[in-house]
């Protein structure tokens, strides 16, 4: 099973009413790799999260999970299988407590009220956020709500775990904190996929990027190589085809 | 200390015994106590309600339907095969989680106005059955108990007073079971799929499922109070088990007092239900009718002044005061409270 890709996205198409947000998409993730997705606005890159995770319906295509086809499967039962996300937009669950937050996820893990409880605590901790536990979500700081929406994701224990820009409108004194819990995710092992338009962050974090443009794949490879390439450079980087 | 004055258990039981005592010294006459009955009756259906409305937030606008399944099983029962009112009961949850379910099923999974519509459409189409099956219901006429003798172990009783505190123990029950399944991990789950389904799901919990258990205990909560409603009126017909007037009796007070909070139910019973046996055109003689549109008034007024409720209004007012008169030491709210 290890030579096996972790997951395998074959000719994905999302169609919402009249937009055609994903239009025939195929790629790979290994296990314990750190693949990129960029590309510009509205290129379909949250729209691949979704439909991976069970929040969007795909129209077409299949989706195979550690050897399972998961398409069209409702979101909690790829949550059980071990797929977690983060939202770009956070989506905390704004009445919560941050700890009730991250204890609601783990509790789909662990019966024991107690035992949901302590996980929730040690993820809060791993994240640098323990001294927040009891404050409401709403009062914290994009960065924090960040973290928190990181340690709900983990929480539900997953092996392959999707962050939704999770530099993007972060202060900049919050940058390294959040720059260094992704480290420390990329060493624990764990299969990640990101999307970030901070190129900063790609280079230094992924082991493999793929450029989305207009719902479809333009582009894959290492991020440097990537870059370098003309038709990126035009759609993405925004320079002038040479 | 402080802990035990702030916990739910303490303010609970300090609102029985509070209640509890009211006849002896507060409620001098027995308009008043009929008028008190009904608003224990619905504050405890409009806790039913809250418990997937408030904490899951699935409105529903046929709450109803249970409310009345419950009265009406009890009538026949008692009328037809001469059952005890507590041979009644389990068969009146019974027919109201069955109807639950029935509901849950289709619109669980879509939620929000959809099951707001299906539950409304679903209520006056029981009251139609209700009107139309008559060589079972009586029809429009309804169904009259005779009252027979006295038999409190039957919950009939001969001084109205029984009645108030059968309508206070089901209050205090629900209160205490909403609070409990507030701090549960249910009541956590509810929460999380009432703030954001999809990331509820995204974090591996079942949100139809959710919304199916909350509405079959809701259900079930709200056809006891139609079994207590019978117990006292001795009387139901298709209108007043199924109809608009009565969905809105059980779902306003939530949303006037505070969805979702423990007390919001409680005092919007006390105002609503007041104000409309106050206008009820049986004994002031104002157009039926009134009453709906002084309800909507009422919540639409207070949902601009307010949308949280007239729960977090009047604390904010006790807090104002409180810093006037130099009293209060709190300044912060305590964290994620939702017990308020
Ligand atoms: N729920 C939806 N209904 C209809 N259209 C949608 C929906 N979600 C996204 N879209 C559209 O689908 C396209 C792809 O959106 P998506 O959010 O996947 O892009 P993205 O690559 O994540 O962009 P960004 O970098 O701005 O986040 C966009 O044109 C967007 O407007
Ligand atoms: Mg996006």
């Amino acid at each position: 099973m290890t030579g096996q890709p972790l997951l395998q996205v074959r000719d994905l198409v999302v169609q919402y009413d009249g937009l055609r947000a994903l239009d025939g998409v195929s790629f790979d993730v290994r296990r314990g790799e750190f693949l990129g997705l960029i590309g510009p606005n509205g290129a379909g890159k949250s729209t691949a999260f979704g439909a991976i995770a069970g929040t969007v319906r795909p129209t077409a295509g299949t989706i195979t999970f550690d050897g399972r086809p998961i398409q069209g499967l409702a979101g909690h039962r790829i949550a059980k299988l071990g797929i977690s996300r983060t939202f770009q937009h956070v989506r905390l669950f704004t009445s919560l407590t941050a700890l009730e937050n991250v204890t609601v996820a783990a509790a789909t893990r662990h019966r024991s009220r107690r035992t949901a409880r302590l996980r929730a605590q040690q993820l809060l901790e791993h994240v640098g956020l323990a001294h927040l536990a009891t404050s409401p979500v709403a009062a914290l700081s994009l960065g924090h709500q960040k973290l928190v929406a990181i340690a709900r994701a983990l929480a539900n224990e997953p092996c392959l775990l999707m962050l939704d820009e999770m530099m993007s409108g972060i202060a900049d004194h919050e940058w390294s904190h959040i720059l260094s819990v992704l480290t420390d995710l990329r060493d624990t092992g764990l299969t990640l996929i990101v999307v970030e338009h901070i190129m900063e962050i790609i280079d230094r974090l992924t082991d493999r990027v793929i450029v989305f443009s207009d719902g479809r794949i333009l582009a894959e490879g290492n991020s440097l190589d990537v870059q370098a390439q003309p038709a990126v450079r035009a759609t993405y980087l925004g320079e002038p085809i040479a | 200390m402080t802990g035990l004055l702030k916990s739910p258990t303490t303010h609970i039981t300090g609102f029985a015994i509070a209640i509890a005592s009211l006849p002896f010294w507060l409620i001098p006459n027995s308009g008043i106590l009929a008028i008190a009955i009904v608003a224990l009756l619905y504050a405890a259906a409009a806790t039913a309600f809250n418990l997937t409305a408030g904490l899951g937030g699935q409105l529903s606008f046929g709450h109803s339907i249970f409310f009345g399944l419950g009265a009406y099983a009890t009538a026949l029962l008692r009328q037809d095969l001469g059952w005890n009112v507590w041979a009644a009961v389990p068969v009146a949850l019974t027919i109201a989680v069955v109807a639950a379910l029935a509901l849950a099923l289709p619109s669980a999974r879509l939620g929000g106005v959809y099951f707001v519509l299906v539950s409304f459409v679903a209520t006056l189409a029981l009251e139609s059955i209700a009107t139309w099956a008559s060589d079972v219901t009586g029809g429009a006429a309804g169904i009259s108990l005779t009252v027979g003798s006295p038999a409190p172990a039957e919950l009939r009783f001969e001084n109205p007073l029984g009645h108030y505190y059968v309508a206070l123990i089901l209050l205090t029950t629900f209160l205490g079971l909403f609070a409990a399944v507030t701090r549960s991990n249910f009541g956590l789950r509810l929460r999380a799929v009432r703030d954001d389904p999809a990331a509820a799901a995204a974090s591996g919990i079942a949100v139809a499922r959710q919304r199916t258990v909350s509405l079959l205990v809701s259900a079930a909560l709200t056809s006891l109070v139609g079994v207590a409603y019978l117990q006292y009126i001795s009387y139901i017909d298709p209108t007043s088990a199924f109809g608009s007037m009565t969905a809105s009796m059980i779902a306003m007070p939530a949303l006037f007092g505070g969805l979702g909070t423990l007390w919001g139910p409680v005092l919007g019973a006390t105002v609503l239900i007041s104000v409309q046996q106050t206008l009820n055109p049986a004994f002031s003689g104002l157009p039926a009718g009134l009453g709906l549109i002084v309800f909507g008034v009422l919540v639409m007024a207070l949902q601009t002044i307010e949308p949280k409720g007239a729960v977090h209004l009047l604390r904010s007012g006790l807090r104002h005061l409180g810093q006037r008169l130099g009293t209060s030491k709190r300044t912060a709210q305590p964290a994620g409270d939702s017990l308020t």
